[in-house]
Order: structure tokens, then sequence, then C-alpha cells
């Protein structure tokens, strides 16, 4: 993680729009000297072609309404909500440098850019505005300083305030019950999870994750 | 009659008669006098309790009916107890109709005070209070408990699917349920695979599921809104038990008053339900000079809402002293106050601190005083004033509403209840207008304080007007003024009053001639207003107003204006006319000649066919021929055509002032007896002969004198007036002088046989017991001149030839 003086450069990385738009909300809170450079990213969704068809099987939204799934399920991202990705990826950046990498990249390749970036934030939709807790997950030697700074300045611009989560074996278990608006990981203290490891955070923690490092990109 | 000795052409005013030397003796009476019967009523105005009792004073300018009218109704005020305060305060319920708040008086300011302290304080206890440990825990349990039940129904949810075999699968959309086996997601292939009762039971199994994931996620509003509640719910008990006890600390003696004790409940619930104004505002910092604690949050326009806007308050000892208002400027705004707009992103907009009083609110419980001719002259105030009135409350209405000008944010307050006594001033022609046109006039005024013009003169009246003169110099810092000032200000004011037994209270012009010679007495250095400095003012005044005067003279001696001053011509004198300008009127000699012959007894009136004449003059000429058909040849047809007309008249002519001079010179026309030019003669005249009082008797005489000394006077000239009109005579003291000299001669006349007697030097004649003139008098050979033209008349008609006919 590159010192306070410097800022951040951040990058967003998301599966929708929607997705992306928790992440943008959490990054435009932020002081402005917090960050120097704004990512974003265009994640592939998990692949549900492969998944059996059934008549009555539904596609349940956010708001709890009940559609019909979709007949050729994609895990690519329309060009309009790339677009607007796009879009909104600049107004945040305002006059900071900003970079946006259209083509889709698996979320198993994300360790590229968890090397060139100081954070990145895997974006997850809100499924309710009630409050929740910035989560910093702590390794065994615990969180660094910087990670944990940086986990208290988003608690502070959220207006909330942080909650430590050892990373053991019930942290899913834990998180999946935890109110929480973010989730930070310490990739200086704990390894970066695998794919799959990495959604099952995701999909408990039902926010925006931060990949952190606690030490500048070499 | 003998001509008049010169003590009655200027009766003046001994200095010797006066009780002191300088008006530094007199006392300090500054009261009216001869105008009991306006005081009078103005008293009864002021004390009668009843509605309506308004008054409109009326009477000429100048008379003191300002100065009187306020010096009676102060008296009366200050022995009235303080009405009481009004102010407007926000209503919660309807901010477009403020309420009126009723205080005891001398309070509203208090109350506006507490109000910003109230504000200020919580300004600070609210953040505070919010920001404590103890909120905070408060806060942060019950997010916590709302975010664990949804999160807590998700997890569980996602637990029983897998412990049924069901995955839950993020997607763009939204959720999707599939079958999982040994912890991995089931392939199509794989479901395929597997026998149709147990796909079957997966399908069901999801559609369930699916079921319930939708009925977990539809419960988040729900939650939200829960929690949005209980949020309030702590956000008030922490905010109300901040405000009950700042306002436990409330001014005790205000909270004891009802209205105020309301109003305060209702500021408590209203800054209990907007508590986060007082937060915003803490959040903004402490822009400006001071810090926090000095902060004064109250003049943030966020907290307008808690003003009060204080419409009017009276303060003052012993709890007395209603209040008396002169409002110089009766607009509508400036009478029934108005209501404000501020610009705000270019739309106007309002609100009850906007709210202005006007002179009603002012006066309310006392007295408002109005020039009436301005009330009347601006727009709808006249009418605003009668509603006012009509229904005791003001109501601000501007005037774009009431001509439905404007459709932008305006306010309905609470009309507050009227109780005041209105006194408008004006002049006796518009009251006369009020009471013909104006319907509502006369139950809103019921009643009149007429001021008196003049007051009759005698030693105590002297006396009492030396009072007021020297009252007067006082109070506006002049020179005292000695008996002999005093003395010659008497005569000035019967002058100007145009009677030698009455004294003109038109005080403004008394002043304003006092103020001159107390300027000239400075000139010299002068410890007193001496009668030289009176006198000096008064030539003064008379000579600055005199150049249209001066040039007439001057057109007359250059003989532009034909005057005969001497010598005796037949049909013809010289009338004297008023000229007024202004305030100042001067008089001067016109020649007036008639013109007689045979005729079916027709008098023309040339100023009257030519429309110069005005109906008094036409109404004089008339009663000429009345009094010549009824005293000659009655017993013959009036057989008289005869022409009358003001030579080198070129305005309009008016009045009968010049009526007897006319039938002189109709009289030497007939009679054929030459006028004496010396003389001039003024004075109205009846169908039996009688010399009648006219107007300006003064200036005319002046006027002639004028005319007469410009070219020499002779001894014989001089000046016919009524007789009625000899107590007016307040002549110029060079007039005065002449006469003493034998120069110039002031004749009064009774009747128009002593007239034509003088001016021609031949009798009138009276009719003897046969009934006829003395032979050679002038009714003699008027009739017989006039039965000449009926016998010639009678002859035309019987012409044999024809040539007669209808005259």
């Amino acid at each position: 993680m590159t010192t306070r003086g410097t800022g951040l450069r951040i990058l967003i990385g998301a599966e929708s729009l929607a997705d992306a738009e928790a992440a943008l909300r959490l990054v435009e809170r932020l002081p402005d000297r917090d960050m120097t450079e704004l990512g974003g990213l265009l994640l592939r969704a998990a692949d549900i072609g492969a998944i059996p068809r059934l008549a009555r099987q539904r596609l349940v939204t956010p708001g709890g309404a009940l559609l019909p799934a979709p007949d050729t399920p994609s895990a690519g991202w329309p060009a309009r909500e790339a677009t607007q990705f796009r879009a909104r990826l600049a107004a945040v950046a305002r006059s900071r440098r900003w970079v946006f990498q259209d083509q889709p990249e698996e979320i198993g390749r994300i360790a590229r850019f968890t090397e060139s970036w100081d954070v990145v934030i895997l974006g997850c939709r809100l499924l309710h505005r009630l409050p929740g807790r910035v989560v910093l997950v702590a390794g065994a030697g615990g969180a660094s300083p910087e990670t944990a700074r940086f986990a208290g300045d988003i608690a502070r611009s959220l207006g909330t305030e942080t909650a430590t989560l050892p990373n053991d074996a019930q942290l899913l278990a834990r998180l999946a019950r935890i109110p929480a608006a973010a989730v930070v990981l310490d990739l200086g203290a704990d390894p970066l999870p695998g794919p799959a490891a990495l959604r099952a955070l995701i999909d408990a923690a039902r926010c925006p994750v931060i990949l952190s490092r606690s030490q500048p990109p070499g | 009659m003998p001509d008049l000795p010169p003590e009655k052409l200027r009766p003046r005013c001994d200095p010797a008669t006066l009780p002191f030397r300088t008006t530094d003796e007199l006392p300090d009476d500054s009261d009216l006098i001869g105008q009991d019967r306006a005081l009078e009523a103005i008293r009864l105005s002021a004390e009668v309790p009843h509605r309506d009792f308004n008054l409109f004073v009326l009477g000429p300018s100048g008379t003191g009916r300002h100065a009187a009218s306020e010096r009676l109704l102060r008296a009366q005020a200050a022995q009235r107890a303080l009405p009481s305060d009004w102010v407007y305060v926000n209503n919660f319920d309807a901010p477009h109709k403020p309420r009126a708040l009723s205080l005891p008086p001398g309070i509203a300011p208090r109350l506006r005070q507490a109000m910003q302290d109230l504000v200020n304080d919580l300004a600070r206890d609210l953040p505070a209070a919010f920001d404590s440990d103890d909120y905070q825990t408060r806060r942060r349990a019950i997010d916590q408990e709302y975010g664990e039940k949804q999160e807590g129904a998700m997890s569980d949810f996602a637990d029983r699917a897998k412990s049924e075999g069901v995955a839950l699968m993020r997607t763009p959309m939204g959720f999707m349920l599939t079958a999982l086996r040994d912890g991995e997601v089931l392939k199509t292939e794989d479901f395929d695979k597997l026998p149709e009762q147990e796909q079957g039971e997966i399908e069901e199994k999801i559609a369930r599921l699916q079921e319930e994931l939708a009925e977990v996620l539809r419960q988040a509003p729900k939650l939200e809104r829960a929690h949005a509640r209980r949020i309030e719910k702590l956000n008030a008990e922490t905010a109300s038990r901040t405000v009950s006890s700042r306002i436990e600390e409330f001014d005790a003696e205000l909270r004891a008053i009802d209205s105020v004790a309301r109003h305060i409940e209702a500021v408590q619930q209203d800054i209990i339900a907007h508590a986060a104004l007082f937060l915003q505002a803490a959040a903004q910092g402490a822009d400006g000079g001071f810090p926090g604690p000095l902060r004064k949050f109250h003049e943030d326009p966020a907290f307008d809402r808690y003003a009060v806007n204080v419409m009017v308050s009276h303060a003052g000892e012993n709890g007395m002293g209603a209040p008396v208002e002169t409002e110089h400027d009766p607009t509508l705004d400036r009478l029934v106050g108005r209501i404000e707009h501020v610009s705000q992103m270019g739309s106007l907009v309002t609100n009850f601190t906007m709210i202005k009083p006007g002179a009603l609110h002012r006066a309310n419980g006392g007295f408002l005083m109005i020039e009436a001719r301005q009330v009347l002259s601006e727009p709808y105030a006249w009418e605003a004033l009668k509603q006012c009135l009509k229904t005791c409350s003001v109501n601000i209405t501007s005037l774009a509403e009431r001509m439905s000008l404007m459709s932008t944010t305006s306010l309905d307050p609470d009309p507050i209840p009227l109780n005041l006594r209105v006194v408008l001033i004006g002049d006796r022609r518009l009251h006369a207008l009020l009471v013909m046109l104006d319907p509502d006039f006369a139950d809103l005024f019921k009643l009149q304080a007429d001021f008196e013009e003049s007051v009759a003169r005698d030693d105590d009246t002297n006396t009492l007007y030396a009072r007021l003169i020297g009252a007067y110099a006082r109070r506006e810092g002049l020179r005292p003024i000695t008996a002999g000032g005093v003395a010659r200000v008497i005569d000035e004011a019967a002058r100007r009053a145009e009677d030698n037994t009455r004294l003109s209270l038109r005080l403004g012009q008394i002043g304003d001639l006092l103020k001159e010679a107390a300027h000239y007495a400075g000139t010299r250095d002068a410890p007193h207003v001496e009668a030289e400095d009176i006198d000096r003012a008064s030539r003064a005044q008379d000579r600055r107003a005199g150049r249209i005067r001066d040039r007439m003279q001057e057109a007359i001696a250059r003989r532009t204006v034909l005057i005969d001053t001497g010598g005796a011509k037949v049909g013809q004198i010289n009338g004297l006319s008023v000229i007024g300008l202004g305030n100042y009127s001067f008089g001067r000699p016109s020649r007036i000649t008639a013109r007689v012959r045979m005729g079916a007894g027709k008098l023309v009136d040339i100023e009257r066919e030519v429309d110069l004449g005005g109906p008094l003059h036409s109404k004089g000429v008339m009663i000429l021929s009345g009094y010549l058909t009824a005293l000659y040849a009655r017993d013959v047809p009036f057989s008289l055509h005869a022409s009358l007309v003001f030579e080198q008249s070129y305005g309009g002519v008016d009045g009968d002032s010049a009526s007897s001079a006319e039938l002189y010179a109709l009289l030497s026309a007939l009679s054929g007896v030459p006028i004496d030019q010396g003389l001039a003669v003024t004075g109205s005249v009846n169908q039996a002969g009688e010399v009648q009082a006219i107007g300006g008797v003064n200036e005319k005489i002046e006027g002639f004198f004028e005319t007469c000394r410009a070219r020499g006077l002779t001894g014989t000239q001089g000046v016919l007036i009524p007789q009625a009109n000899v107590e007016h005579l307040m002549l110029a003291d060079e007039v005065v002088a002449a006469v003493r000299d034998g120069q110039f001669r002031v004749i009064p006349v009774a009747h128009i046989d002593e007239g034509i007697a003088l001016l021609t030097g031949v009798e009138a004649g009276q009719r003897d017991d046969k009934g006829a003139f003395p032979e050679g008098s002038v009714n003699a050979r008027v009739e017989a001149r006039l039965r000449g033209f009926a016998e010639a008349r009678r002859d035309f008609m019987r012409r044999p030839d024809g040539t007669g006919g209808q005259l």
C-alpha cells in the first residue's frame, strides 16, 4: 500500500453495473487525497449456462420478484451497461487519472490486478439499505496498520465503524450474518483466495469486498 | 352719506391695551382661541368608547388643526392604558396562515429574544445530544438489530437451501437456485442422468425455495421501514429530552401567557420533529467571526420558522400611554402593512417574518391621524382603511393581490383586531364630497371638528391672541415680540380675516409673518420683534407676491388699459374687481360702459354673450333689469335695449360685486348725466336698489388708490363701498394717510340713490305724492328716457307705411 501522501490507485472490478455502483459509492466518499488513480474492470459473472434448466425455475430479483429464467444466460457485460460503468467511473475520478478495461476478465485472473493496484474493490450489490459496518478481515498476525487505517477511513466516510473478524474457518459463516457495508481483506497479511473462495467470500458478505495490499506494488 | 373718517378705515389695536411689554411676560399658553366647537368634537372623539366615532377635522389649512388635534389626542392617550403588543409567529400546521399573538404591552421584544436564545441554545445542545455515547450506542444497537435480522434471514435461507442440496447463484440480474451434488453445482448433463422422480423432487424444491427467497428479499424494505421508525423514535426521544429540558428553563412569565404557552408547545413539537435542522446548522461549522458558543444560529434562515415577528410593541411608564400616530404618506402598504418577498432561485417567496406593520398596527389602541386628501389619492388606501374600520381588524392584502397582478406564494395572516380612532384632516369641500358621494363615510366618521377661520376681536381675544403669538415665538425660538409688535400682528390678523371686528385664525400665515419679522429684527440686532419688523415683513410679503399687480397698474398708468381717474362721462364708470393668485389677491379698476336705445326690454350682458361672464355676474345684471322695470315708467312697456360690458376684460368675470357699478352706468346712460371718473364703485345691488356687501373690499379700494396715486391724487378721488362693508375695512396705511390728508375718499353707500347722487352730483330724486320724480333729478331723466323709448316704440309699431313691425 502506498503512503497517504501520494494517494492510492484503486481498481473497481464488477460483474454488473449494480455491483460496480456499490463499489463506486464507496470510492466517491473517500477524501480526494486518498486516491490518485481509478480503474474500472469488467468481470465475467458466474456461468449459469451449464446449470440445468427447469420449467419452474425462476430468476429472483433483489427486490423479491420472480422472473422467468433467461433463455440464453450470458456471463458477459451488455455494451450499454459497460458504457455506463465507464461514464460513472470517469465522473467519480473527476480530475484524477482513470483507466477502464472494456474486455471482461475472469475473476480467476484478479491476482494480476491486485499486484499492480494498491486496492482492488470487487463490487457487489447491497440487498438492502440498512446500515452496516466495515468488516476488516485480519489474518493470524492481524491487519497491517495501513489496511486498518484504510478500513477506518472508509467506515468514517460511511458514518459507521469497523468490526474485525479473524480469517478462520468460521469467517464465511460469520460474514453471512453480519450487516456489512464493505469487507476489507488485507492481502499483505493473507494470501489472495482462489476464484471459488473469492466468490464464496463475496456471496457471504453480500457487499463490496476490498482487496488491499499493505505494501506498494513492486 | 359722509366720507368715512380715517380711524374707520383701519381700526388699530392700541398697544397700551395689551397687558404686557413683550411676549416674554406672557404665560406659555398655546391653547387655540375661538375653536371651542372643534375642540369639543375632538375631545368627544377621543373619549367616547364606542366604535365608528372617528373624526374628520375640517377647516382651512393654517388654522392649527394638526397641532390642536394632536395635542388633544396625546393628552387623552396619556390617560389610556398601553395597548397590547402584537406579534406574528409561524403556524406550523399551515405556514401560509401565520398566527397573530396578543401580548401584554412591552412583552413582544422579550418573547423574540427568548425564542432566539432557545434556538441558539438548542443548536448547541441538540448536536451534542446526538453525538453523545448514549445516543450512538443505542443507535448502533438498532442498526445492528435490523441489519442482523435481514442478514440472518438471508443466511438462514442460504443454509437451509444448502442443507436441501440447492445452491444460491448470484447473477447480474439477481439470484438463481440450482441443484447441488457433493457440494458442487450439478451440471445439466449430470442432472439429465438422474431419475425422473428425483428430477421432479429437485424442481419442486427449487420452486419452493425460490418462493422463500423472494419472500426473504421482499422483507428487506419492510425491515428498512421498521428500522427507520425505530431510529425516528430514538431521535425524537433524544431531541425531546433535550428540548424539554431547555424549555423548562424558558421564561416562566412568558409561559404563563396562554397564547405563548400554546405557541411554545407547538415549537417544542416542531423542533423535535425537525431536530435535523439543528444538526445541519451545527455541521455547517462556525462560519463567521465567533466560535460555536457565541454563534447566532437564530440568524440562519433555516430557523426563521421559530422567529417572533414583532408587529408592534408599546413601552411606557406606569403602563399608560396609548399611541398617537401620524401617517404622512398613507399608501396602502404603509397603512395596513405589507408582505415582502425575496427572490430565491428565480421565484418570489415569503414567510411570516416578512410581514411588515402599517400605521394601523402602530396606532392600534390609540389614534391615527391622516391627511384626508392623501389617503383618498392613494390607490386602494381609502377602501382598505374603510374595510379595516368596518371589520375592526387589520387584514394585510397587497395592492398586487387586490388587483390580481401577482401569482406567487403569499400569506394569509391572522387578521389583527383593531380598536383605534382615525382622525382625518381635510378641507370642508372634501368633507362635503365624502358625505355626498361615499355612503360609508357618514357611518364610519360620525364626528366632525370644524375649525373656525376667524374669531371675534375684542380686548380679551386680543390678549389671548397675544399669548398664542408669544407661545408660538417661544416654540419656534423667535425673539420676544413687543406689545407694539403684537398689536401690529393683531391688525394684520384682522386684515387677513377681511373683517376689522375679527381676527384670522390661520395661524400658519401669521406664523410665517412672525418668522420673517423676527429675521428682520435679527438683521438689526434688536432684542425684540417690533411693530416696524412686522410692518416690514408684511410689506415684503406684499411686494414679493405683487408682480402681476404692479404690471397691471403699470398698464393702466401707460393707458394700455383705459381707466379715467378724472373728468365725467356718460354711461361709463370705474368698477373694481379682485384678482386672486393662490393665497394672494389684489384689486384693480375696470372700466364698465353701458349703451342704451329703444328696444324690446332686453338688457344685454356682453360678458355673458361671449361666455366670459359667470353665473353670479349674469344674475347681477338680470337684477338690474328687475330694478329698472320696477322703478321706472311702470305704466308703459319696458322698451329698452341696453348693453353692458367690462371694457378690456380678456378673462372671465364672475361675482355680482360690480352690479351696482353697472346700474350706475345704465342710469347715467339713460339719464344722460355724466359720472365722475374720479370715483370707483364696488357693491352688489338687489332689485330694491339696496347696495349689498361684497368681498375683497380692502384690495379693491387699494387697487383704485394705487391707480389714482400713480396719476396724482386730487382729493376728489375715492371709492364708493357698501355700507355693510365698513366693518371689513383694514386698509393699508398709505390709503389711511391719504384720507387723513384729504387726498382720497372712502364713501359708504346704502342705496343706489345715494350712489348716483355722489357719482353725478345730481340728486336721484324721490317720487312725490303724484308719483313723479323731481324735475331734473336722475330718476326723472331716466324715467323720461324710458317712457320716450316706449312711445317711440309704440309710434314705430303704428307706422302706416308698413315699415313698422315686431321689435
